[in-house]
């Protein structure tokens, strides 16, 4: 293991992932480094969210390998053998990476509050008292503090997926993954979506965003990813990427999301 | 409807209303309503415990486990409730004599009894009521952990939450949800269907009525008793039904 996994925040180092004989991603390397913001960005199809949820083990890959804070992902490393981690394991890993998702998934049968203190107490083994601080504390730093005691089916999108934030920050991770995080709301709601992120990334939160919106790339993101058919293209600080696209692709997809 | 047979049957004296009203609260008759019920009610709780297991083992993705849970719903599900009652009752006493169970390395011995001493018609009755049942629940809970959203489980899996804690916390509360107007609908078959116990000599309501009636020849009155005391029954089952729904209502 070299010096930059170690301090990186998240390492994908050669990482394929095929269904069957469809190759999802094609050797992608990548490295991010702690409190940097990166934007998964490409067409539909391009691998962005399968990448996101191969960093946490939701989707196993078929090679390479994935580090989260100098921490092999989902494997034991056994000479030149990976071993698949147990269940526990994978879960204790997960606990410091946070995902939100494109369609919020908060848990339906739970107030805002319990959706929130979840984590904390059924993961972290909390006390309720201090878990309930904690989540009121969260809700309130993502604007929405008299919607506790809520289901969210009363929730707007655009409070469910700040609710859903709150739900990932209460773990306090140490990288998040936001997969699409605006992609389910009209652009009103996304804006509220986008400000709460925009916070994050403000207090110094190691992000990897998958997205389609530009605001997010353009405004804040510290670095662009572009992906097309499973391969990385282009690897670049954000502001070369808009100003000096270098790929035909890339190129196309800048041009496209211009105005 | 039944009410209107009821009706032209009192206007045309085929029905005695005062033998009816008579039998209604009658102790043994209310003694008959209340094994049904309970019958009903433990045969239930029975069904869906088993049917819980069968459920998870169909898909817990081990392909063993999963052909034990498919063989039990095809075995349990495909023969006829009457046909298990009378196993239980008849055949298996035959088969075993004798009924020994005692803890291994140990000198505690729970039961050691003649097998038909073990096997009353209750036992009978609430082990072929529940296992058959449990067929059917399997397949309601299959459908209700098959309904509730894969993202759940993702994002429970996300927060860093066991296997057995996203069953646990987000899809059994989910499922249950889903599936309480379908086990509401079971209750009620299951509160019927201990009339089939009638078979086994069990006590339970149509037993008694078809006991009195054989020796009395109120036939009519006694099974309308009868009826009625189902009718209590399923509106029981409706009101805890309905309870339930607005307790744990799906959002």
């Amino acid at each position: 293991m070299g010096t930059h996994v170690k301090a990186a925040a998240v390492v994908l180092d050669a990482v394929s992932k095929s269904y069957g004989k469809v190759e999802i991603l094609k050797n992608v390397s990548l490295s991010i480094t702690p409190g940097e913001v990166v934007t998964l960005l490409g067409p539909s199809g391009a691998g962005k969210s399968t990448l996101l949820r191969c960093v946490n083990h939701l989707e196993t890959i078929s090679a390479g390998r994935i580090y989260v804070h100098g921490k092999l992902i989902g494997y034991r490393e056994e000479g030149d053998a990976l071993h698949e981690l147990s269940d526990r394991e994978i879960s204790a890993q997960r606990r410091s990476i946070g995902m939100v998702f494109q369609s919020f998934n908060l848990f339906r049968h739970m107030t805002v509050l319990q959706n929130v203190m979840s984590g904390p107490i059924h993961v972290l083994r909390q006390p309720k008292g201090q878990a309930e601080d904690l989540a009121r504390e969260l809700l309130a730093k993502v604007g929405l503090p008299d919607k506790a005691d809520r289901y969210p089916s009363e929730l707007s999108g655009g409070q469910q997926q700040r609710v859903a934030i709150a739900r990932a920050l209460a773990l306090s991770p140490s990288v998040m993954l936001l997969d699409e995080p605006t992609s389910a709301l009209d652009p009103e709601l996304s804006q509220e979506v986008i400000l709460t992120i925009r916070a994050l990334a403000e207090q110094g939160y190691t992000m990897l965003i998958a997205t389609h919106e530009m605001a997010i790339a353009k405004e804040f993101a510290d670095r662009v990813i572009f992906m097309v058919h499973g391969e990385v293209v282009e690897d670049v600080p954000a502001r070369t990427f808009f100003a000096s696209p270098r790929h035909e692709r890339s190129r196309q997809f800048v041009a496209r999301h211009a105005g | 409807m039944v009410s209107l047979i009821l009706a032209a049957a009192i206007r045309a004296k085929i029905m005695n209303l005062e033998v009816f009203f008579t039998y209604l609260t009658s102790e043994q008759v209310l003694i008959g309503a209340r094994n049904a019920l309970v019958l009903g009610t433990l045969a239930l709780a029975v069904a869906s415990v088993i049917g819980l297991i069968v459920a998870l083992m169909r898909v817990s993705g081990n392909p063993i486990l999963a052909a034990l849970s498919a063989t039990y719903v095809y075995f349990f599900r495909g023969t006829p409730m009457l046909i298990q009652l009378l196993f239980w009752f008849n055949a298996v006493p035959t088969m075993f004599q004798r009924v020994h169970l005692a803890i291994p390395f140990t000198d505690v011995v729970l039961v050691d009894a003649p097998t038909t001493a073990v096997i009353t018609p209750f036992v009978a009755a609430l082990a072929g009521l529940g296992l058959a049942e449990g067929a059917y629940m399997a397949e309601i809970i299959r459908a209700g952990i098959l309904a509730v959203d894969k993202g759940q489980r993702a994002a429970a899996r996300a927060i860093g939450m066991t296997e057995y804690q996203v069953l646990r916390h987000i899809v059994i509360p989910q499922a249950g949800r889903i599936i309480i107007p379908a086990g509401g609908n079971q209750y009620i078959m299951l509160l019927k269907s201990t009339s089939l116990a009638s078979a086994i000599g069990f006590l339970e309501l149509l037993r008694i009525a078809t006991d009195i009636y054989s020796s009395n020849f109120m036939v009519v009155e006694l099974l309308a008793v009868a009826a009625f005391w189902y009718l209590v029954m399923t509106a029981f089952a409706t009101a805890v039904q309905t309870t339930l729904e607005k307790t744990f209502p799906q959002r």
